[in-house]
């Protein structure tokens, strides 16, 4: 057996049980299910091939548009506020003070918390006979009190705070490592050169935290395109269908309705979107990256 | 050199050997111990079951059965199984019958107590991995057409179903499961605060609505709801569409399937309609979608509202709740949800189904379990605290709350057909519960909204297994 046969078996023994795992866990179930996708399935009974069925009705029920829009906005929502707020936490956390480790703990805590316990909490400070509305009257804004989570007007935009609070601190921290890693050399250079505050923010910081705004745009798109615990633990997507998401109208389209066929379906069309708009995001962002 | 290929090759098979524990064998439903049974099993007695091969029948795990002594764990799946005194009672007398039997046998109660229990379970069913026993609603056709429950017509209890509920647990002519009971749902009232405004159980839609109003006159919320819950605005909405539809036509339920009535049809947006009357009238609690069954129930005997909508175990929560939670009692009173002719139609249903998993390993002691659950002195106070009737015969109970009396009468004044919910598609069901919730949020009925109900029962109507005539 020559060199290039043993180093080729070698190869093989070692990346056989990650691409049998990957096949059995991931490969096959991916290509099964774009087969359920053409099928109208309720997993009890076999399939029944329904050709493009499922996809022409995805792109006429209400309930699907609307998730989707939702998903698009906790997205958006993300990268317009989200991020420029988490960064200007950061570099505030980033300034020396003395509360400067236990706020830094503070806002951070949120994401310790388990999703599920926030939205429980959460829930019931946001019931109609919760905190939130006893603060409001104590206030003498009983204008003001409704049930948040039961209003179709108010449901989804609370939600998406709640979202955005549990994820501020996590995007920060993120952001505060990036800051850190930006060599103190180059303000003080600057600072030589005439340069301070937003010109050193604008000409130094920014351009070298491309890499960690990358990674932290990934992260929050993601985050908003995936989010499914949160509205399934405090509104299961109502009232009506105002809270739905995405997944979560595809987690009621399987177990609630049996429709697996059709929860597949809209399924691989949300992988599909999702692998568009992180492609875009990454080749935008990538090109503003420099190095220090 | 050789050291590495060994080492390497070892590796390889031990993974292999680690997929091939993990896989699963899905014969078409024939009897595979799931991995949560063989876990859950003293080692003494996987040894018995390794050798039984179930095909159906009791014979095959008499050699298992015969060993009564030995000990093994039941696995029994439900979603109402809760803290309730006659539940606790229930599931204390049913360990207590089975331990007669088996002495050494541990039962498992797998409850999740949610609506998602039936997600869990159909999941569970397809992957091999459900209990032993299990609780289900309104799924009998369905597990059994996908081969997933055990044939029980020769059980003795099988021959004495009450002609009423048979129709819940058969298929294809076979008995796939054991109905826990019969009853119906309805409006529950406070007779004290009924009668301290001087009110009667009202009899027409509209007696309905000014009964609403002077209790909201009164400063007491008229009707509590807990829609956090989609399952409580299913039985709210669902005893409404039942007596419209069926006021309209005595074949509503199959019409629907048949598609000569339609969930866009003027009796769903009726009852639509009304749903916002009482909506804009005030009749609900604020509160009415972020609270669930239980806060809602409490709402209830708590006084602070007078009326409640919910299924026939509602007096015997509202007895649990003036005992252990200091309530103060009252009595109460039962009405239907009637048209505005006075016309109610009630869906007399079985809440609770009681199957044997095709894959259990553990056949007969499934079903010796089965039988210790329907015997009477279990199966009766469970029905008299579930306020059920008993669907076998030979089981008579007494109920303590005179209220059955008034369901009774209800029944007897009115009329009673099969759910129209059996008649058409999960999601389309779904959708009229989301335009329930989305009117008693606040939001503008508009009857194009129904639309997309109706759209989901023609896209879906392959998907529904017809209730058995």
């Amino acid at each position: 057996m020559n060199m290039n046969r043993k180093g080729l078996l070698a190869g093989i023994a070692f990346a056989a049980p990650a691409t049998i795992l990957f096949s059995v866990f991931v490969a096959y179930p991916f290509l099964q299910s774009i087969y359920y996708s053409f099928t109208q399935w309720d997993s009890i009974r076999p399939p029944v091939y329904t050709g493009l069925e499922n996809y022409k009705e995805l792109f006429k029920d209400s309930k699907m548009i609307q998730a989707f829009n939702n998903t698009l906005k906790m997205t958006i929502f993300g990268i317009v506020v989200q991020n420029p707020l988490a960064l200007l936490l950061a570099v505030l956390l980033n300034r020396k003070f003395r509360t400067k480790a236990f706020l830094r703990t503070v806002f951070y805590m949120p994401v310790v918390v388990s999703l599920v316990v926030t939205s429980v909490v959460w829930g019931n400070i946001l019931q109609y006979d919760g905190l939130v509305n006893y603060l409001l009257t104590q206030l003498g804004l009983e204008s003001a009190v409704m049930d948040w989570l039961g209003n179709i007007n108010t449901v989804f935009p609370t939600i998406i705070l709640l979202t955005q609070w549990q994820a501020l601190g996590y995007c920060a921290v993120i952001y505060l490592a990036g800051l850190q890693s930006i060599p103190q050399e180059l303000y003080e250079a600057s600072t030589i050169d005439g340069a301070s505050g937003f010109r050193q923010f604008r000409y130094i910081t920014f351009p070298l935290l491309m890499p960690v705004v990358t990674i932290v745009l990934f992260l929050t798109i993601v985050g908003g395109l995936k989010l499914f615990d949160l509205p399934y633990v405090m509104t299961n997507g109502g009232p009506g269908s105002a809270s739905y998401t995405m997944t979560l109208a595809i987690y009621v389209a399987a177990f609630g309705n049996n429709t697996y066929g059709y929860a597949t379906a809209a399924g691989i069309v949300l992988m599909i979107f999702i692998m568009i708009v992180t492609f875009l995001q990454l080749h935008f962002t990538r090109k503003q990256e420099v190095e220090a | 050199m050789r050291k590495t290929w060994t080492a390497m090759l070892s590796c390889v098979l031990l993974f292999c050997l680690f997929l091939t524990a993990c896989g699963g064998n899905n014969n078409g439903g024939d009897n595979t111990a799931s991995g949560n049974d063989a876990a859950n099993k003293p080692a003494n007695n996987q040894a018995a079951d390794s050798g039984s091969e179930n095909t159906g029948g009791n014979e095959a795990t008499s050699d298992v059965a015969g060993a009564n002594d030995e000990a093994f764990t039941i696995r029994v799946g439900a979603w109402f199984i809760d803290q309730r005194t006659f539940m606790k009672e229930f599931v204390a007398n049913v360990e207590k019958k089975y331990k007669e039997l088996y002495p050494n046998a541990t039962i498992q109660w797998d409850i999740l107590l949610d609506a998602k229990y039936f997600d869990k379970l159909k999941a569970e069913l397809a992957s091999n991995t459900a209990p032993d026993v299990f609780f289900q609603q309104g799924l009998t056709s369905t597990f059994a057409e996908g081969n997933y429950l055990v044939d029980l017509s020769d059980q003795e209890w099988a021959s004495k179903l009450h002609p009423g509920s048979v129709k819940f647990s058969k298929y294809d002519g076979n008995v796939y499961s054991a109905p826990m009971g019969v009853g119906t749902s309805g409006v529950w009232y406070n007779k004290k605060i009924f009668s301290d405004l001087g009110l009667e159980a009202p009899k027409t839609w509209d007696e309905f609505m000014q009964a609403c109003e002077k209790i909201k006159a009164a400063g007491i919320t008229p009707i509590a709801l807990g829609f956090k819950d989609m399952w409580t605005a299913q039985v709210f909405a669902g005893l409404m569409i039942q007596s419209a539809g069926f006021e309209s036509s005595k074949s509503f339920g199959k019409d629907l399937y048949d598609g000569a009535k339609k969930l866009d049809g003027p009796e769903m947006q009726g009852v639509m309609t009304k749903f916002q009357t009482m909506v804009e009238s005030g009749y609900f609690n604020k509160s009415a979608l972020s609270l669930d069954w239980p806060q809602s129930a409490e709402m209830f005997t708590t006084g602070k509202a007078a009326m409640i909508v919910q299924g026939p175990w509602m007096p015997g929560v509202a007895e649990d709740n003036f005992k252990t939670k200091g309530h103060a009692a009252f009595d109460l009173g039962y009405f239907p949800l009637m048209t505005d002719a006075g016309y109610h139609n009630l869906a007399v249903s079985v809440d609770q189904n009681l199957s044997i998993n095709k894959s259990t390993k553990l056949l007969q002691q499934a079903k010796d379990l089965v039988s210790v659950i329907l015997s009477p002195e279990i199966y009766g106070p469970y029905n008299v605290g579930n306020g059920n009737i008993p669907a076998i015969s030979g089981i008579e109970v007494n109920y303590p709350n005179p209220v059955f009396n008034e369901v009774k009468t209800a029944l007897a004044e009115g009329e009673s057909s099969g759910g129209f919910e059996g008649y058409i598609a999960t999601s389309a069901y779904t959708a009229l519960a989301e335009e329930v919730t989305k009117i008693v949020s606040g939001a503008k009925f508009n009857p194009d909204d129904l639309k997309e109900a109706q759209s989901k029962q023609d896209k879906d109507k392959s998907t529904i297994i017809l209730p058995s005539e």
